[in-house]
C-alpha cells in the first residue's frame, strides 16, 4: 500500500474520480509482511475439506472446529512446530451448518463447573457431548432455537462469542426472498437481530436490531460486543459496530419485531429510511480493503503476536486479509481506526488466538466468493522481527496523535507534508452499498514528533465530524537499533489508515452520521407508471382461473410436451385440480398495451384474446403444425368469419420451454352517439420478444358479434383448454384520454387547507413548511404521521365523481372516502383503498369491505389515477372504483348505507405517506 | 379520437442499442440452430456467444478477464470475478438473475428487458468460467452413510409426499442395517421410515440453505403425508371425556451411541406446563412374519390428565383387529397380499380408544398419587410389513415380537 494510494490521493486532489486499486495488487507489501508474520497451512486428512465456521480451544489443548458442512473436528497438536504433526479426528457430523463454536465453562449442577462444547447450527445452539468417551459426540442437546427460519438460503446464523459471564451471542441474517430479492427482509422472528442466550437456562433475549448479514461477532477486552456486517442494502460499506443493547443499527427489516412495530401491526418500509434512532458503526472499513468481514478477536496484551496495544484482529475473506482494528470513545461515542495487518492469506472468516500468541485462521467462502485457498486451517506466528507500524491513532482536539511501534529514524523531516488526509462519507439508503461521497482534502497545517520520537502529532483544523478520515503517511522509517546500526531502518509497513470520525474531540457534538439518510431513489418498479400489474402479489385475485395454479414450472425433462411443476410462485399454469378453463380477467380493459409473458411446452397451444374476441395464436411448432392450424403469432380470424386470419410479418418465436413476451397495442372500436360503429378495433402494433410481428391491423368484425355488453371494453382471455401453458407478469397500460377532468372542480387549488377539517379534531394541517400530518405543498396534498382523516369543506356530496392522482409509499396504507361522515372519532363512508404493500390484504382498486381487491395493481411509490363514482340508482347506491381508467370495483349497495357526506382522505398509520394531486370532483 | 399515451419508451424496445442488437442477431442465428439440432454443436455456439456478448457488454466495466478492471470509470469498483466476488452468490442461477435485474443503486444495470433469456444464461456460464476453478463437490462429499454408528442429521426436509409440506427444521436418524427415520422437529412427528441409503446433504454447496435429500426408499408413510400429532391430552369435563387436545413437543436431545438411536422430548401444553418427558428409542424389527420398526417410548413426568400417544399407519383397508395378551393391533391390507400390522403394547391401566382409524393410540392414565414423577411407563409401537396374513398367526406373532424386542 505504498505507491497506489499516493496516486489515488493525488488524483483525487485534482478532482478526478478513479477506480480504487485493490490492495491485492501490491505484493511488495505482502512480502514485507511475511518478514514479521509467518503463515502455515495445517494439513487435514486426505480428502477432507474444512470449510471452517467456528473454532475454540478445549481445556486439554485440542482445537475444536465446526464447519459449514455440518462437521466438528478435534485437532491435536495444532501448535506443534511442524504443522504436519497436527492430528485431526472427526467428533461429529450431520449438523446443519456450524458457523460458530464456543467451549464454555458452565456450572455442572453439582456446585462445580465443567466445559461444554456449543455449536451454532442454522436453527439451533447445540451442546455436543461424548458421554461414552469414544471420541465421538453421540449426544446432541438442544440448548436454544428461539428464532425463525423461512427456508430462504440467506438465513445463516453466526456466532458464537460469550460475554465473559456465561452468555452466548448469536447474530441472524435477513432473507432475500422473492419477488424483490434485492431487499433484505425479516420474514420470521429475529432475522437481522443479535440474540443473547444463556446456554444453561436456555433463555433467549433479543439484544439488538438493524443488521443485514452480520457474519462476524467478537467481544473486546472490555466486554464490549462487536459485530461486522456486509455491504448491501442499507449498509454503505463494511461496518464494525460496537453493539448497543436495545439499539437499532441501520437495516430496517428487523424493526418489524420491535414492540413499536409489532404491537401496532406495522411493517417497516424497506425503501424509506426509518425514523428510528440509529446506532452508527464505530468504524467503517474502506470498501477496497474489505468486501466480506469475519469475526474479531483481541490481540494478546503481552505483545506475543505483535507490539500493538489494546486492539483487535479482524478476518476478511474476499480479499483474504487480516486487519487491525482499534477503538476509542470520543464524545461518548465509539469510533476508531482500521489498518491492514497481514494480507492475501485466503478466505479467512474466523480467527482465534492461542495462549502463546499464535493466531489460528479458519477459511471458507463457497457461494460467497473469496480469495483462494477457500478452505482449511492456517496459523500465523510472529517471526520475532518487530515491524515498524502505526500502533494507535488517537483523535485529539485539532488533529491526530499517531503512535508507532518503533521510534522514527533521526533523519526524517517532520513537516506537514509527512501526512495527507482526506475525508468522505456515505449514503444511507436501500441501494446496494454506497460510493464514497463528498471527498474532500483536509489540510495538515502542522506536524510534530514527541521527544521519544514515537508519537507523531498532526494538526487538521478542517477535520469534520460524521466523516471517515483516510490518513496516509509518507517517507516514514523506523530508527535503526542502537545495537545493530548496520541494519537498514525499516520503512513503515502499512502507511494508510482509515479513522472513522463519528465525533470530534473538541467537545462539539453532532447528530449526523457518517452514512447520511438521503431521499431514496425511485422504487425499482416506479418507472412503469400507468401500468396495472394484474398478477403481482395475489396472482389469481384478478382472474377467473379454475384449473390454474401458482407454481414453478419448467419443461419436463422426460416429456417435453408438458411441464414439470414444483411448489413455487413464478408461473401460473393450467394444470391444477380439475379441468382447466380459460384464464379470464375479472375486469374489462379497453385501448392500451397488453403485456403477457408465456411459456409453451413442445407442441403447446394457446391464444391471447383482447376483449375475448381479437385473438393472437400462440403455438409451439417443434413438431410441426397440424393440418389447418395457425402458426404462432397469427391473428385469428374474426368470430363471424368475415375477416381472415393474418400471418405475422416475421417469425419471432424462439422455442418451447422459454419465457416469451407478447405485447399488444390495441385500439378499441369507436361508436357515435347513436351507437353506429365509426372505427373498427385495431392492433396498432403487436410485438413478440421485442420484434414487431403485426403493424396497424384493422380488426373488422360485425358490430353484433362478440359477447361484450360494452364494446369499448372487454376481458383479457388466455386460452387454457388446449394443453399446458404457463403465464406470468400479465400487465396492462391503459390508453388515457387527455384533459378529461379539466372542467371538474379542483378541491386543492388554493395555497392552504382552510375549510378542511380533521378527525381527530386536533390533528395538525398546514401549508408548505408546516408540520405533518396533513399539508399542502406545491399543489400536492401530503398525509403522513399519525393516523387521521382529512375532510373536505363541503359535506353534502351525494351523486358525485371524484378524481385524483395518488401515490402511496411502500408499507403505507390510506383511503379516499366518498359520502364521508364522522362521529368525532372515526370516519365512515364508501372507501376506496390506497395500499400496495401494507399487511392489510385489501389493496388499491378495491372498495373497502364491499368489493376488495387483493392483487397489487400499482407499485408502491408510483403515481396512479384513482376515480370513485357514487350515484343513486333504482336498486341502491352504485359505487365504482377505477384505477388508471380501468374499473376494478363496481358495487350496488342495496342498503344505501351512506346517503351523503364529505370527500375525505385517510392516513392509516405512522410511517405511511400519502400524496394526492389534482383532486377534482364533479357532482351530478 | 383516442390518443395512446403508452408512457413507455417504445423506441427502446424497437431498436435496442447497437451492441445489444448485434447480440440479438447472434442469438437469432443460434436459435435457428437450437430448434433443429440440440446436439453439442449448439452448446459450443452458446459458449462462443456468451464470450462474445461478454466482450461487448460486460468487459468495459468488468474487464475482458473478469478482473473488475475495465476501462469504464465507475463510482466504485466492478466485481472481480477472478477473485470469485459476487454480490448475491456465485451459482449460475444467481449470476443470471443479477444480469437480468441488475443491482439497483450500483452501476450494474439490468439486462432483462434487452437480452433474451438464452443469452443471459450463456453470459452467466461465461462469467462462471472466469472464476477460479472451484472444485465441484464430489458426489461422495455430499452423501452421509451410516456405518457402525447410528447417525443423526439435522436440516430442512423436502415434502415426503405429493401433497405434503416441506419443513425447514427436520431430523433424520439412521440405524446400521439401512433403516432411517424422518421427523419434523417442531412437533417431533415421525413423517416416514425408509430403507436403503441414508441422506445426501448439499446445503453447503452453492449459496447454501438447501434441504436434505433422504436417499432410502420410503417403506412407510405416516398418514399419507399429513400425520396426526405425536401426543395429546384427553381432558375430562363433567365426568365426560371431551375432545383430545394436541400437545406441543420440545426436543431435548438426540443420542446415537453404538447401541442405538434415540431422542428425548417433552410433551408440553400451550401454556408451557410439562405433561410428560419421553425417551423415544428407534429399532429395526425382524420377525419370521416380516420386518418393520419399533418406537419404544419411556414416559415419565407428572400427568394430571390422560396422555394419548399416537402412532400412525399408511393407507389401506383394515381387515383385522388383534387383541393379544400384551399387544393390541390393527391389520391393514395395502396392495394385493401386502399387509401392514400396527401394534401397541403398554403398561397396565392403559387403553386404546376404540375404532381409531389410521393407526393406533395408547392412552396412559393420569399419574396415580402413589407413583413418583420418575417412575417410567413404557409404551411400544411396532409397524410390521408382511406379505400375507392369517388370523391364526396371532399367538406366534406375539411370541416373535417379544423375542424381537429382547424381553
Amino acid at each position: 500500500m505504498l505507491i497506489a494510494p499516493l496516486a489515488l490521493l493525488s488524483a483525487l486532489a485534482h478532482g478526478q474520480e478513479t477506480v480504487s486499486e485493490p490492495v491485492a495488487a501490491d505484493t511488495a507489501t505482502t512480502r514485507a509482511e511475511s518478514n514479521h508474520w509467518a503463515v502455515e497451512m495445517l494439513t487435514p486428512p486426505e480428502g477432507v475439506v474444512l470449510e471452517i465456521g467456528g473454532m475454540d480451544w478445549m481445556p486439554d489443548g485440542r482445537l475444536a472446529l465446526s464447519t459449514r458442512r455440518g462437521q466438528v473436528w478435534m485437532v491435536e497438536n495444532a501448535l506443534a512446530d511442524d504443522p504436519a504433526d497436527a492430528r485431526f479426528s472427526l467428533y461429529a457430523e450431520g449438523l446443519q451448518e456450524g458457523l460458530g463454536l464456543n467451549v464454555l465453562e458452565v456450572p455442572d449442577g453439582e456446585g462445580g463447573t465443567r466445559h461444554a462444547l456449543y455449536v451454532l447450527q442454522r436453527g439451533e445452539i447445540t451442546e455436543l457431548r461424548d458421554d461414552d468417551e469414544d471420541g465421538r459426540a453421540e449426544t446432541w442437546i438442544r440448548v436454544a432455537d428461539d428464532w425463525g427460519l423461512s427456508g430462504n438460503y440467506h438465513e445463516f446464523a453466526f456466532g458464537l462469542p460469550d460475554d465473559g459471564h456465561g452468555n452466548l451471542f448469536v447474530s441472524l441474517n435477513v432473507g432475500f426472498l422473492d419477488p424483490e430479492w434485492w431487499l433484505g427482509r425479516s420474514a420470521v422472528p429475529w432475522r437481522g437481530w443479535v440474540l443473547r442466550i444463556n446456554p444453561v437456562t436456555g433463555q433467549s433475549e433479543p439484544w439488538a436490531s438493524g443488521f443485514r448479514s452480520p457474519c462476524g461477532l467478537g467481544v473486546d477486552s472490555h466486554g464490549q460486543l462487536l459485530l461486522t456486517d456486509n455491504q448491501g442494502d442499507w449498509m454503505a460499506s463494511t461496518p464494525i459496530f460496537a453493539v448497543q443493547q436495545g439499539g437499532f443499527h441501520g437495516h430496517p427489516a428487523s424493526l418489524d419485531w420491535t414492540s413499536e412495530f409489532r404491537d401496532h401491526g406495522l411493517r417497516a418500509s424497506l425503501e424509506q429510511p426509518p425514523e428510528t434512532r440509529r446506532t452508527p458503526p464505530a468504524i467503517w472499513v474502506p470498501y477496497e480493503w474489505s468486501r466480506s468481514p469475519g469475526n474479531l478477536v483481541p490481540l494478546p496484551e503481552n505483545g506475543a503476536f505483535g507490539p500493538f496495544t489494546d486492539q483487535m484482529v479482524m478476518a476478511e475473506l474476499t480479499n483474504g486479509h487480516l486487519m487491525r482494528v482499534q477503538f476509542e470513545e470520543v464524545g461518548g461515542v465509539m469510533q476508531g481506526a482500521v489498518i491492514p495487518l497481514r494480507q492475501r492469506l485466503g478466505s479467512v472468516v474466523r480467527v482465534l488466538f492461542a495462549d502463546n500468541g499464535t493466531l489460528m485462521g479458519g477459511l471458507t467462502n463457497r457461494g460467497w466468493g473469496g480469495l483462494a485457498p477457500d478452505n482449511g486451517l492456517l496459523r500465523v506466528t510472529p517471526t520475532g522481527i518487530s515491524p515498524m507500524e502505526m500502533d494507535r491513532v488517537h483523535l485529539v482536539p485539532g488533529g491526530f496523535e499517531i503512535s508507532f511501534t518503533k521510534p522514527l529514524a533521526e533523519e526524517i523531516d517532520i513537516t506537514p507534508e509527512i501526512a495527507t488526509v482526506e475525508q468522505y462519507d456515505y449514503d444511507y439508503w436501500w441501494e446496494y452499498g454506497s460510493p464514497e461521497r463528498h471527498r474532500t482534502d483536509v489540510s495538515v497545517t502542522a506536524a510534530s514528533l514527541s521527544p521519544d520520537r514515537r508519537t507523531l502529532s498532526i494538526k487538521t483544523p478542517e477535520l469534520r465530524a460524521a466523516m471517515v478520515a483516510r490518513i496516509a503517511l509518507h517517507g516514514i522509517r523506523g530508527a535503526t537499533s542502537p545495537d545493530h546500526p548496520e541494519k537498514e531502518s525499516r520503512p513503515l509497513l502499512h502507511n494508510e489508515v482509515a479513522y472513522t470520525v463519528n465525533q470530534l474531540a473538541d467537545g462539539s457534538r453532532t447528530d449526523k452520521h457518517v452514512a447520511k439518510a438521503v431521499p431514496p431513489p425511485p422504487s425499482k418498479q416506479a418507472g412503469k407508471e400507468g401500468w396495472l400489474r394484474l398478477t403481482y402479489g395475489d396472482a389469481l385475485d384478478a382472474w377467473e382461473s379454475s384449473g390454474w395454479t401458482l407454481v414453478d414450472a419448467e419443461l419436463h425433462p422426460d416429456d417435453r410436451r408438458s411441464f414439470l411443476v414444483t411448489p413455487g410462485v413464478n408461473a401460473l399454469v393450467n394444470t391444477g385440480r380439475g379441468p382447466a378453463s380459460d384464464f379470464v380477467s375479472r375486469w374489462d380493459f379497453g385501448s392500451g398495451t397488453y403485456h403477457v409473458e408465456f411459456m409453451l411446452p413442445e407442441g403447446g397451444q394457446s391464444a391471447v384474446s383482447v376483449h375475448g374476441q381479437h385473438a393472437i395464436e400462440l403455438r409451439d411448432e417443434t413438431h410441426g403444425i397440424p393440418e389447418g392450424a395457425l402458426a404462432n403469432g397469427t391473428i385469428r380470424p374474426s368470430l363471424d368469419g368475415t375477416r381472415l386470419a393474418q400471418a405475422p410479418d416475421t417469425d419471432a418465436y424462439s422455442g418451447a420451454g422459454h419465457w416469451h413476451e407478447l405485447e399488444i397495442d390495441f385500439l378499441a372500436p369507436e361508436f357515435d352517439i347513436t351507437g353506429e360503429k365509426i372505427a373498427e378495433a385495431r392492433f396498432s402494433e403487436v410485438r413478440l420478444d421485442g420484434t414487431v410481428i403485426h403493424e396497424d391491423v384493422v380488426l373488422t368484425e360485425s358490430a353484433s358479434s362478440g359477447h361484450n355488453q360494452d364494446p369499448h371494453v372487454g376481458p383479457l382471455v388466455i386460452a387454457g383448454q388446449n394443453g399446458p401453458v404457463a403465464l406470468r407478469t400479465l400487465e396492462f397500460l391503459p390508453a388515457r384520454t387527455v384533459d378529461e377532468y379539466k372542467e371538474w372542480i379542483s378541491l386543492i387549488g388554493g395555497d392552504d387547507l382552510n375549510g378542511w377539517t380533521t378527525v381527530p379534531a386536533d390533528t395538525r394541517t398546514g401549508a408548505a413548511g408546516a408540520d405533518p400530518p396533513w399539508l399542502l405543498e406545491d399543489g400536492e396534498l401530503i398525509g403522513e404521521g399519525e393516523a387521521s382523516w382529512l375532510l373536505s369543506p363541503r359535506g353534502d356530496y351525494r351523486n358525485v365523481s371524484v378524481h385524483a392522482q395518488v401515490r402511496i409509499n411502500d408499507g403505507g396504507d390510506a383511503g379516499l372516502i366518498v359520502r364521508a361522515t364522522s362521529d368525532g372519532n372515526r370516519v365512515m363512508g364508501y372507501e376506496a383503498q390506497i395500499n400496495t404493500s401494507f399487511s392489510d390484504p385489501s389493496r388499491t382498486g378495491g372498495l373497502h369491505e364491499l368489493s376488495p381487491v387483493q392483487v397489487q395493481l400499482v407499485p408502491a411509490g408510483s403515481w396512479f389515477d384513482l376515480d370513485v363514482h357514487v350515484a343513486e340508482e333504482a336498486g341502491g347506491t352504485r359505487i365504482t372504483v377505477a384505477v388508471n381508467g380501468v374499473t376494478t370495483a363496481d358495487y350496488l349497495d342495496a342498503d344505501r348505507q351512506f346517503s351523503s357526506g364529505h370527500i375525505a382522505l385517510q392516513q392509516h398509520h405512522e410511517g405511511s405517506v400519502l400524496r394526492v394531486r389534482d383532486l377534482r370532483v364533479e357532482t351530478h | 379520437m383516442l390518443r395512446i399515451h403508452t408512457g413507455r419508451n417504445m423506441s427502446r424496445i424497437h431498436s435496442p442499442p447497437p451492441s445489444t442488437r448485434w447480440a440479438l442477431l447472434l442469438i437469432v442465428g443460434a436459435c435457428v440452430g437450437i430448434l433443429f439440432d440440440t446436439s453439442t454443436a449448439s452448446a459450443q455456439t452458446d459458449s462462443d456467444e456468451g464470450a462474445a456478448a461478454y466482450a461487448t457488454m460486460c468487459a468495459r466495466c468488468h474487464g475482458l478477464t473478469g478482473d473488475g478492471r475495465g476501462p469504464e470509470v465507475l463510482d466504485r469498483p466492478a466485481r472481480d470475478f477472478t477473485a470469485s466476488g459476487f454480490s448475491f452468490g456465485n451459482t449460475e442461477e444467481a449470476i443470471a438473475r443479477t444480469i437480468r435485474h441488475g443491482i439497483p443503486g450500483s452501476p450494474m444495470p439490468a439486462f432483462g428487458e434487452t437480452l433474451s433469456p438464452e443469452l443471459i444464461d450463456a453470459l452467466a456460464l461465461h462469467v462462471r468460467s472466469l472464476t477460479p476453478e472451484t472444485e465441484e463437490p464430489d458426489e461422495a462429499e455430499t452423501i452421509l452413510t451410516v456405518r457402525e454408528h447410528p447417525l443423526a442429521v439435522r436440516g430442512g426436509l423436502p415434502p415426503i409426499a405429493a401433497n405434503a409440506a416441506a419443513h425447514v427444521r427436520g431430523m433424520m436418524l439412521g440405524l446400521p442395517g439401512g433403516i432411517s427415520f424422518e421427523y419434523r422437529v417442531p412437533d417431533l412427528v415421525l413423517l416416514g421410515v425408509r430403507a436403503g441409503d441414508f441422506a445426501r446433504r448439499a446445503d453447503w454447496t452453492g449459496r447454501g440453505g438447501a434441504s436434505l435429500e433422504p436417499l432410502g426408499k420410503l417403506l412407510w408413510l405416516n398418514e399419507q403425508g399429513t400425520p396426526r400429532p405425536a401426543a395429546s391430552i384427553w381432558p375430562e369435563e363433567n365426568g365426560e371425556r371431551s375432545k383430545s387436545a394436541p400437545l406441543m413437543a420440545q426436543l431435548r436431545a438426540t443420542r446415537t451411541p453404538l447401541s442405538g438411536a434415540s431422542f428425548s422430548w417433552d410433551a408440553v401444553q400451550d401454556d408451557g406446563t410439562l405433561v410428560a418427558h419421553i425417551d423415544e428409542q428407534l429399532r429395526a424389527i425382524h420377525t419370521p412374519f416380516g420386518s418393520g420398526f419399533a418406537r419404544i417410548l419411556g414416559v415419565t413426568g407428572p400427568r394430571s390428565e390422560p396422555l394419548v400417544l399416537h402412532h400412525g399407519s399408511s393407507a389401506g383397508t383394515p381387515v383385522d383387529r388383534l387383541t393379544m395378551n400384551s399387544w393390541d393391533g390393527l391389520v391393514v391390507e395395502q396392495e394385493e397380499g401386502a399387509f401392514e400390522i400396527t401394534l401397541a403394547r403398554s403398561a397396565p391401566g392403559a387403553w386404546s380408544p376404540p375404532d381409531t382409524p389410521e393407526g393406533f393410540s395408547i392412552t396412559l392414565p393420569p399419574t396415580a398419587e402413589h407413583m413418583t414423577d420418575n417412575q417410567e411407563t413404557t409404551v411400544v409401537f411396532i409397524t410390521l410389513l408382511v406379505d400375507g396374513w392369517n388370523p391364526d398367526d396371532q399367538e406366534a406373532l406375539q411370541t416373535s415380537l417379544d423375542v424381537a424386542l429382547g424381553r
